[in-house]
């Protein structure tokens, strides 16, 4: 590993990719759920092995964020694109869940 | 006369002496440059989220190093991309951002590749990313300039 966070070879990126396929396969029912949640909600958190983490819709997509160091406030680390509509927002959260929460979880791995 | 053209040489003398010697000051209270270099890959149609997960992907990776120790590294990565009229209607397709609290020695690369927007189709559109971090540096809070990938990319991906 680079860094405690990332990573700098491809065969890590395989596995971090992986990773994320075998979370998306494994949580499908819960990223569902979660979607219709969030698409109602607007803004819903979530807790990943003991890190509050939040997901935000806006008009056009979602915004992921973590907690800063102390814990106090909200950093948006990673957001995606999926159009205004409805149903093309409960289509890509799912992927996008799995894809957020390989990204926290595959350090402590 | 020779009293005189001997007062200005030793004048002269004098003079540059003051003049090195406050160059030498000068030169000695300012801190080595704080030097950051970030590489922006251009747009390309992720192969290992492919292989991986079966999707196809529109990617941007990025990686950022600098000659001092730093620490609170946010390391943003942006793709866009252009409508129709170009540059006109672009607009973001995906961010994401590698957040690192901890101590970060000096010329250590620090990598963000997994900035990605999924394909919805085989639609050709054309992207670009833009990198961009913040650090703290001495103490300091430093920003890097805003930069581009090379070239714009025409890829069978819409998003």
């Amino acid at each position: 590993m680079g860094t405690n966070e990332e990573f700098d070879d491809r065969s890590t990126e395989d596995r971090f990719w992986n990773f994320a396929s075998q979370l998306y396969i494994e949580n499908a029912s819960r990223y569902e759920a979660q979607a219709q949640e969030l698409i109602k909600k607007r803004t819903i958190k979530v807790e990943l092995q003991g890190i509050p983490v939040r997901y935000r819709l806006n008009l056009t997509g979602c915004w992921f964020e973590i907690p800063d160091k102390a814990n106090k406030e909200f950093y948006k680390k990673t957001w995606n694109r999926f159009g205004f509509g409805k149903s093309a927002k409960l289509k890509a959260l799912p992927a996008f869940f799995a894809h957020t929460e390989a990204g926290l979880l595959f350090k402590s791995r | 006369m020779n009293n005189l053209k001997h007062k200005i040489t030793i004048s002269i003398a004098i003079s540059l002496l003051l003049a090195i010697s406050t160059c030498q000051g000068v030169f000695a209270a300012i801190k080595p440059l704080t030097k950051c270099h970030i590489e922006v890959h251009n747009p390309h149609i992720s192969t290992s989220m492919f292989r991986n997960q079966g999707v196809l992907a529109v990617k941007v990776d990025a990686d950022s190093v600098c000659n001092r120790p730093m620490s609170d590294l946010v390391l943003t990565v942006e793709i866009y991309k252009l409508g129709t009229v170009g540059y006109l209607f672009q607009h973001r397709v995906a961010v994401d951002r590698v957040i690192i609290h901890e101590f970060i020695p000096a010329n250590q690369k620090i990598f963000n590749i997994k900035t990605n927007a999924p394909c919805k189709n085989k639609k050709l559109t054309e992207y670009y990313g833009i990198a961009y971090a913040t650090a703290v540096v001495d103490g300091k809070t430093v920003k890097t300039l805003h930069v581009m990938t090379e070239r714009n990319r025409k890829l069978s991906c819409g998003t």
